[in-house]
């Protein structure tokens, strides 16, 4: 079996870690603020909303990129 | 050589820098912050002359490193040659950790299983954490390696604060103005951003709990 490590430290939070990677309070501020509108998109209840009713096939369709969206339909064409 | 300072919390993290490895790399960063740790990288280490000083003092400064050989395979370029900096900074630990076993302690991951046995004999007998190349093969590496005394953080919400630090790495590259994740300032970004996400993670669990 490989070797484990048992950690004897605590968690800190993510302003004692900026403070101790020497990140800025400005950058700080921008990191948190980006954090926090990529978690208000992931829970947004706008997102599951729009997806409400349709079928799986649809719901995958969402999710595809555009580079895959454009594969797709180009099986479609030949 | 000076002895420098032993940060307790501080993971050295010896990984390869390029494109491929991206997802892995924010892999790293999230488990290893969920984890507790602090994760110092050579990113950032100026190429010159003092590099290698360098690069042995963030690891004598850490107490613990990780160290990923997934990738020692032969370059595209000519003469073909295989990357040996994760190897020799692997030594570097490995040494480090003989003489002061009390200050550091290192973890060997790797994607596929009796490969860097067989590569590095010399290891013969120490067991090394297979990822299998996946982001949850790495969590769950991490997972195994380290066992934290507090909460023990789960594989499915890491993954969860994977998803959504790649889908915010995006805006932090952009705004640190960098070509790609493999530079110091994006790194320290990805840090905090990654520490916070789980903070938020674990204050929603306990609110709906």
């Amino acid at each position: 079996m490989a070797k484990q490590i048992t950690l004897p430290f605590t968690e800190k939070t993510a302003s004692e870690l900026a403070f101790r990677l020497g990140v800025s309070k400005s950058r700080q501020k921008r990191i948190f603020a980006i954090v926090e509108k990529q978690q208000a998109k992931s829970t947004s209840p706008a997102r599951w909303r729009s997806q409400k009713g349709k079928t799986n096939t649809a719901k995958k369709a969402v999710t595809l990129t555009s580079r895959a969206r454009a594969r797709s339909n180009a099986k479609v064409t030949r | 050589m000076p002895k420098s300072r032993v940060e307790p919390d501080a993971c050295f993290l010896n990984i390869p820098y390029d494109q491929q490895f991206e997802k892995l790399y924010l892999a790293y960063i999230v488990g290893l912050t969920a984890l507790g740790f602090v994760p110092r990288a050579t990113l950032g280490v100026p190429k010159d002359a003092r590099r290698l000083n360098r690069i042995f003092n963030l690891i004598q400064t850490c107490h613990y490193s990780v160290h990923d050989l997934s990738r020692i395979q032969l370059d595209r370029k000519t003469p073909r040659a295989p990357r040996f900096n994760m190897p020799f900074e692997l030594g570097l630990a490995v040494a480090w950790s003989t003489l002061n076993p009390r200050s550091h302690s290192w973890v060997g991951c790797d994607a596929v299983h009796h490969r860097p046995v067989k590569s590095i004999s010399d290891l013969n007998g120490t067991d090394f954490h297979i990822h299998g190349g996946t982001v949850k093969g790495v969590l769950n590496a991490l997972c195994n390696a380290f066992v934290s005394r507090g909460e023990r953080p789960t594989v499915p919400g890491m993954f969860r604060a994977y998803l959504l630090l790649r889908q915010a790495s995006a805006a932090l590259q952009a705004a640190a103005g960098a070509r790609d994740l493999f530079q110091a300032r994006v790194f320290a970004d990805l840090v905090v951003a990654a520490r916070k996400l789980w903070e938020q993670r674990s204050l929603t669990n306990k609110l709906l709990v």
